[in-house]
């Protein structure tokens, strides 16, 4: 009786190894159930639902769900962008300035609406020349339109290519929890930091 | 030596078999090619009024159907209702289904309907496509049954727009009933409103350059007021509607089908 369910158990499994090496797309779900797992305990509004790899200006590759567990500022942006990036960075760098956050308690992560175009290392030379706190802020870019796409679309973020080189969109800017919650969104675009997130920011912090 | 030549034969007609179950279960979806080019759309590429230039790419000739997502349920347990996080599909997803792998009381044959974009997307990744352009589908949405681009006839324009004003109270009825247009696709018009990859980049003029009081109207629907070809209602329609959508939503009537890039070693080989 012991012998013949063992027996069946070794099929069985046999079997099922064989089906996923056979079967497309089988595996890497397979492979992603550790992940899956750890994720189960988010609430059911997370962000974090979605899953996004990215690579960083540093050239890491990370999800950006790996960012959970302290509060993130995220939006999406462009590197040939001349007017409303700029603006928006600096209102991103003012956030920070205000309030003094320390190393590792809050992180801004800006992900490129261009991945045709933004590279790590045009990532980095950005960052340079903004002169981006490389303590809070995170550049990054994800594979390909369909991802970027997934990603704006889950931030809320609407973005257009224009033929002329452009990329027409809103900023957006949202304030997530430590689990991937909305807690806060900026759509103000001025220099200065939006007093409204800053607040909302500031008690994420505390 | 006989015995086994017959044999090695039904091996390798085994095998065969296999890998065309495994491999062709993919492509079995039919996909037409279409040549694209110069478009006038009724979202000027420029936001102002140049028209759109369209690659040549491969579209779905039938929409996704209720027994295909089984299907793709069934090959993707992540996607079944009830396992998918909140941010990918919202309560809404298949909510008409009778249980998260039967279809019943909608037809096998109908488009799926209730299906979030992220959702939509990943069922066309699995086809090794991803949803079509606004631009690719509105391009083969011009055409009738006989003309690549029959915009200028009103009589076939009064036709397109009767759908919207029919009652939507029951769901929509099987692919493939009414004939295929030109470029041999079925079902773009008067059966259900389909995904495009670009929902979320529907609007004009409304971007960060714009401040101010525009800015709040930004994404309204007003978007529609600056289009160019402000005849085709039934498009605007369309386009309004997806403007309007979160990824996360479905609608009873809103299904999609997929389009592919043409693989270089592919061009020329129709329905591969």
């Amino acid at each position: 009786m012991n012998r013949v369910k063992r027996l069946r158990l070794a099929l069985h499994g046999a079997l099922l190894s064989a089906v996923l090496l056979v079967t497309p797309g089988v595996l890497p779900v397979a492979q992603a159930a550790p992940v899956n797992a750890a994720l189960a305990s988010l609430p059911a509004d997370s962000l974090y639902g979605l899953a996004m790899p990215l690579t960083d200006a540093q050239g890491t590759r990370f999800d950006w769900r790996e960012m959970a567990g302290k509060p993130l500022l995220v939006t999406m942006f462009y590197g040939d962008c001349a007017s409303a990036c700029p603006v928006l960075m600096q209102s991103l760098q003012r956030t920070i300035a205000e309030l003094q956050p320390e190393a590792g308690a809050l992180r801004v992560l800006m992900v490129s609406l261009n991945p045709q175009h933004d590279t790590p290392a045009s990532l980095a030379h950005l960052s340079h020349m903004h002169q981006l706190d490389q303590r809070f802020f995170r550049l990054a870019v994800a594979a390909d339109e369909g991802q970027t796409r997934a990603m704006a679309a889950a931030l809320q973020i609407k973005y257009r290519a224009l033929d002329n080189g452009e990329i027409s969109h809103n900023t957006r800017v949202t304030l997530l929890n430590a689990d991937g919650q909305v807690t806060a969104s900026s759509t103000l675009l001025k220099p200065v930091a939006d007093q409204a997130l800053l607040l909302a920011v500031r008690q994420a912090l505390q | 030596m006989k015995l086994a030549a017959p044999l090695a034969c039904r091996c390798g007609a085994l095998l065969l078999w296999l890998l065309w179950g495994v491999v062709g279960s993919a492509w079995a979806a039919d996909y037409r090619l279409l040549a694209g080019g110069e478009f006038r759309s009724v979202l000027p590429a420029d936001g102002e009024r140049s028209a759109a230039s369209i690659q040549p790419f491969w579209l779905r000739s039938t929409p996704v159907s209720n027994a295909e997502y089984l299907a793709f349920l069934q090959a993707h347990p992540q996607w079944r209702r009830g396992a998918v996080p909140g941010v990918l599909a919202s309560a809404d997803y298949l909510a008409l289904w009778a249980g998260p792998l039967r279809f019943s009381p909608l037809q096998a044959r109908a488009p799926v309907t209730q299906v979030s974009w992220h959702a939509a997307q990943a069922f066309c990744v699995s086809e090794q496509a991803r949803l079509p352009t606004w631009y690719e589908w509105e391009f083969a949405a011009a055409a009738d049954e006989l003309r690549a681009d029959a915009r200028g006839d009103p009589v076939w324009l009064a036709r397109i727009l009767a759908w919207y004003s029919r009652p939507a109270n029951q769901p929509p009825q099987a692919i493939g009933l009414q004939p295929a247009n030109y470029y041999g696709i079925h079902d773009l018009h008067e059966l259900t409103w389909e995904w495009v990859e670009d929902f979320n980049g529907l609007f004009v003029s409304a971007d960060s350059r714009t401040q101010g009081e525009q800015k709040q109207l930004a994404f309204c629907g007003g978007a529609a007021l600056s289009l160019s070809d402000k005849n085709n209602y039934a498009v605007l329609i369309r386009l309004s509607l997806l403007a309007a959508m979160e990824a996360n939503q479905g609608g009873n009537y809103l299904g999609f089908r997929c389009a592919r890039d043409p693989v270089p070693h592919l061009s020329g080989v129709p329905n591969e």
